[in-house]
């Protein structure tokens, strides 16, 4: 399967978005919300636990779990502002990020070498050999993404490509378009299983030749 | 029947056994420690409070403590319910307790023992916490402690758990040295 290219965006080259997809909202309780009333737990080999500049490092394997949540790193960071955790950063070979975002789409599991997951509002970012994949969705990797936790939208950030592959029907490869249409359906936004626009799908994935 | 001289002759060789075995005893036998007892040389001090200042006479330690207890043979001061508050302009006040304690003279440092308490009484509310462990190694000077003890330690809605910790009491800022476990209480 090949790279969907990425100089097809309006936005200029270097600020552009590769990729966006929607995973549509289910209208069930997500399980997100849920996890928020929980207390959060780190467990880790050695921490320092800065009480002047609020926050803890820790290293020597380090585990964060709040609910369905769980975050399994070599070494990380824990900000926080008050009594409320905004951010933390985590490190690792790979950097394992799981967490049920919706009960009918399953447990999102995303890998990376860096990962800061900024709690407060709601981003998951991701660099370093990142594979984001889920059973019902697909797999989608690359070398920098975003996830919004609250939207449920992943996004390629930079010039880097996303490779993705389509779970559930045999969805056709995300080729790169370059000006033809093969009237196959490109990669959609929507849920396998429903059809895509043609129209507006493929004025939207042709490349653009600027 | 044995002649009376044989008999003599018996008696005369276990008398001989049992004072080597005697004297044999006494060379083998490891003296005992010395213990010191109540009236062992030294002095007692009951109900104490005081106070230390540094060389430019500013006043950085205040004590107080049930009993203290000075061996004429040891260089350490025993503590009996001690409590320690440490002053200082720049660093926040420090307040230390603990079932017993003592004084280290030579390496001028303090040793609690048995549910020691630590907590701090800083200017910003964020920055209170609290410490508990079985024991702490206290550097006054330094103002820095040690255990190798599990330590608990409650702040602004967090708990801590660790086995070993280092503090830092100037910066504070402190090293859980393994088996850190965090309880953040998240409220929406």
């Amino acid at each position: 399967m090949k790279a969907i290219n990425s100089h097809f965006s309006p936005v200029p080259a270097d600020w552009l978005r590769v990729l966006v997809l929607l995973l549509c909202l289910s209208g069930t309780p997500r399980a997100l919300s849920q996890d928020r009333q929980e207390n959060l737990y780190v467990d880790a080999g050695q921490c320092v636990f800065d009480v002047k500049n609020n926050q803890s490092r820790c290293r020597d394997g380090m585990q964060v779990r709040q609910g369905s949540l769980r975050i399994d790193a070599e070494q990380g960071t824990v900000f926080r502002q008050g009594k409320q955790i905004v951010r933390i950063e985590l490190r690792g070979r790979p950097v394992v990020f799981r967490q049920v975002l919706n009960p009918q789409d399953g447990e999102l599991e995303a890998k990376a070498r860096y990962m800061d997951y900024r709690k407060a509002k709601g981003l998951l970012i991701l660099k370093g050999q990142v594979v984001v994949s889920n059973p019902n969705l697909g797999t989608f990797s690359g070398e920098a993404m975003e996830i919004n936790l609250n939207s449920q939208e992943i996004s390629g950030s930079g010039d880097e490509r996303v490779h993705m592959v389509i779970a559930g029907e045999l969805a056709p490869a995300a080729e790169a378009q370059s000006g033809k249409d093969t009237g196959e359906a490109a990669p959609t936004t929507e849920r396998p299983g429903k059809q895509a626009d043609k129209n507006n799908t493929s004025s939207e994935d042709k490349p653009r030749h600027d | 029947m044995f002649s009376g001289r044989q008999i003599r002759r018996v008696v005369f060789f276990a008398m001989l056994a049992g004072l080597a075995y005697v004297l044999w005893a006494q060379y083998q036998e490891k003296p005992a420690p010395v213990q010191p007892d109540a009236f062992t040389r030294g002095y007692a001090a009951t109900g104490v409070m005081g106070k230390i200042s540094n060389a430019q006479g500013e006043f950085v330690v205040r004590f107080q403590a049930n009993e203290l207890i000075q061996y004429d043979h040891s260089d350490n001061i025993e503590i009996r319910r001690p409590t320690v508050w440490f002053h200082d302009q720049k660093t926040p006040q420090w307040q230390f307790q603990a079932v017993s304690g003592r004084f280290d003279r030579r390496g001028q440092r303090l040793f609690f023992d048995q549910q020691v308490k630590m907590e701090n009484r800083p200017r910003l509310a964020q920055e209170k916490i609290h410490l508990q462990t079985s024991r702490l190694w206290i550097e006054p000077d330094a103002r820095t402690a040690r255990t190798a003890e599990k330590v608990t330690l409650t702040g602004q809605g967090v708990g801590v758990t660790a086995i070993g910790a280092e503090f830092d009491m100037g910066n504070n800022r402190h090293h859980l040295l393994s088996h850190v476990q965090m309880e953040y209480h998240e409220s929406n």
